[in-house]
């Protein structure tokens, strides 16, 4: 902002109008001339000349009005370097629970933990299948919903990026302390005495086969409890849903939120995870995803600025690279993406 | 500057009036002059009220919490996992560093200083009430929490020193309250000799302090005041630090702690900053958070950012102060 008593100079500027002061047929020189009559607000060549009672006038320039529309372009390369950072972080999630595995408490000494889920409800193995099978539809599910969104490129990397963050945490929470089994049942492979790093990698090429599920039988490493990737997946599903679906589809809502919650509390019936792991999981995976995308939707926090507390997030500049050319919300549109069949499919528009 | 600003805006609220009178065809342009009234510049109380009220509701609403908090650790205690049989967990912190009893001491030291300096500060600030209300809103809302995830998961001690009450047999209700009462004498710290009660690990109450006492000591003090901004973030770094080498609490603990603290700051700050986020539109995902209603409720007065002024409060010796402080 710059002031001004000099005529003709702008007194007060703000990047949207320009407020100069001059006498009443003093020229502009950003603006073409008009002349004005004393005692007549007059508009001319969109300023605006507000008379005062000195013979001066104020000219106040105002911006012809324009459409914003919000460009949203699909930016397919940032794409995929936020499904990489994903999976950078998915195989470091991996790595720690391959390297906890052989420090997590001997089961022989450790009983599970005194939990408040534990002691209403009985333990269920089954429940831990019927959860995964949750996780699947729902993840599919999302995923098809996604495939058929307008702007899926801009969906998929903001979901890539949350994911991203979420694994990063909790590589963290899961490495620096150690929780006891907490199933009786659930089988754990046996430890190592020598850790190697052969032995790491063999053992996240084994985890990544299984995508993490027990339900492939591939996830028999113990250990990643602080917090629940079960319930971060389903959490996350539900809020990709309630966020890039019509609002009228109330019901798909509702189902969702259904199955999200039937999924977590089958995870703790089976002794999947305690109680503090799902309730942790759920304040991370809620907290990221509703900051994330205050920041995408409302450009005045899309830059650093003394009232915009959410620029100290370490993983600010991330989101800024990401979201710098995304402006506006993106609207709920959907179409048939691929080239085959589009001339018989029109473009749906449902918002 | 802002008084500057606050003028520009009504500047350009009246301008996009009548820009949209103009877009709108309208022809009611009689010929009459224009007014644009500008804020006063000069007092600002009535962007920034006081309020004594509504600081008063938040301080019993953390209070409440406060209790809750001991309640839930007079509780857990009983349910805590058998010392004999459950050693403490592993840890990476407790892998490379000894344990040490006496850092504890030098924790709630440093905790005892940094949070009456920091109250020191929001007591010569010109605003002081509003302070204080956020400040026992957000402490509220991290002790409401913590009660959560101590209460559902019990964790072992992660001492092997550390005196804890034998438990009783039999818990009532009259016993809960004793229990309460006897550590809030203590007001938490183990330094008082009234925290015997063991079970409130996740999450670490010492790390929100510190953690909230730098926040709100940096957000509140004048920019240029760097090096307390640096002594402060030290004495918490310390802090922290102590806490873990005495086995006060797990590395997970902290970590959770710190995470929650200044998430909850950040939001709630930018959130009072930000007047087109005090309300419910589709694009203010933060105002899906539960406690959103009882936000509005206590910022919905307060436009704009606080400006750093100090003033002594009370009206002696206020002869040997001069003018409130402008920074």
């Amino acid at each position: 902002m710059s002031v001004s008593e000099d005529e003709n100079q702008p007194l007060l500027t703000n990047g949207k109008y320009q407020v100069s002061k001059g006498t009443p047929n003093s020229k502009n020189i950003n603006e073409p001339t008009s002349s004005f009559e004393q005692g007549m607000n007059h508009r001319e060549n969109s300023c605006l000349i507000l008379p005062c009672e000195n013979q001066d006038a104020v000219k106040i320039n105002l911006p012809s009005p324009e459409r914003e529309e919000a460009r949203l372009p699909s930016e397919i390369c940032k794409t995929v370097i936020a499904f990489w950072f994903m999976f950078f972080n998915l195989v470091l999630n991996l790595t720690c629970l391959a390297i906890v595995h052989d420090r997590v408490p001997d089961r022989s000494k450790y009983p599970p933990l005194p939990d408040i889920f534990f002691g209403v409800f009985s333990s269920a193995d089954w429940a831990l299948d019927v959860s995964e099978i949750i996780i699947i539809t729902s993840v599919w599910s999302s995923l098809l919903i996604i495939f058929f969104h307008r702007h899926r490129f801009i969906v998929l990397r903001r979901i890539f990026l949350i994911m991203g963050l979420l694994y990063f945490f909790r590589s963290i929470t899961m490495f620096v302390t150690q929780v006891p089994v907490a199933s009786i049942t659930y089988y754990c492979s046996p430890k190592k005495n020598n850790t190697t790093p052969i032995l790491i990698v063999k053992r996240v090429l084994h985890l990544l086969s299984g995508f993490g599920l027990s339900i492939n039988g591939q996830h028999t490493f113990c250990g990643d409890y602080i917090y629940s990737g079960h319930t971060v997946i389903l959490t996350m599903t539900y809020l990709v849903i309630n966020e890039y679906t019509p609002r009228r589809c109330w019901i798909l809502h509702w189902a969702f939120w259904c199955a999200s919650v039937t999924g977590i509390f089958m995870v703790l019936l089976s002794r999947g995870h305690y109680t503090v792991d799902v309730v942790l999981a759920y304040f991370v995976t809620s907290r990221v995803f509703w900051i994330y995308h205050t920041l995408a939707n409302n450009h005045f926090l899309k830059t650093a600025g003394p009232t915009n507390y959410f620029a100290r997030l370490w993983w600010f500049h991330f989101f800024s690279y990401f979201e710098r050319n995304v402006t506006g919300t993106v609207p709920r549109q959907y179409e048939w993406p691929l080239p085959l069949f589009r001339r018989c499919l029109r473009r749906i528009l449902i918002m | 500057m802002m008084a500057k600003e606050a003028g520009l805006d009504c500047i350009n609220t009246e301008i996009d009036r009548l820009n949209q009178q103009k877009m709108n065809g309208d022809s009611s342009d009689t010929g009459d002059d224009i007014r644009i009234s500008l804020t006063s510049f000069d007092r600002d109380e009535g962007k920034f009220p006081s309020e004594k009220w509504k600081t008063f509701v938040a301080f019993i609403f953390m209070s409440w919490n406060l209790v809750l908090n001991l309640t839930c650790l007079s509780i857990v205690h009983e349910r805590m996992p058998e010392r004999t049989k459950f050693p403490p967990l592993p840890d990476i912190f407790f892998d490379l560093f000894l344990p040490a009893e006496w850092a504890l001491d030098v924790s709630e030291g440093i905790i005892v200083v940094a949070v009456w300096s920091t109250l020191f500060i929001v007591f010569i600030h010109r605003n002081r009430f509003i302070i204080l209300r956020r400040v026992f809103l957000i402490m509220g809302l991290l002790y409401f929490m913590r009660s959560i995830t101590m209460f559902v998961t019990q964790v072992p001690v992660a001492s092997t020193t550390y005196y804890c009450s034998p438990k009783a047999n039999k818990t009532s209700i009259g016993l809960i309250l004793g229990r309460v009462l006897y550590m809030l004498g203590g007001f938490g710290l183990s330094i008082n000799g009234r925290h015997t009660f063991c079970g409130d690990y996740i999450y670490s109450g010492h790390t929100v302090i510190l953690t909230m006492a730098y926040l709100v000591m940096k957000e509140y003090t004048p920019r240029h005041f760097w090096l307390l901004h640096w002594l402060m973030w030290t004495a918490s770094i310390t802090g922290i630090f102590m806490v873990l080498l005495s086995r006060g609490h797990y590395t997970v603990d902290v970590i959770i702690a710190y995470f929650v603290t200044t998430r909850l700051f950040w939001i709630y700050h930018t959130l009072a900053n930000n007047p087109s986020l005090k309300n419910e539109e589709h694009t203010n995902f933060l105002s899906k958070l539960w406690w959103f209603p009882a936000f509005l409720y206590f910022e919905r007065n307060v436009n704009g950012v606080l400006p750093c002024q100090y003033e002594w409060p009370l009206p002696w010796p206020r002869r040997c102060f001069r003018s409130p402080h402008v920074s």
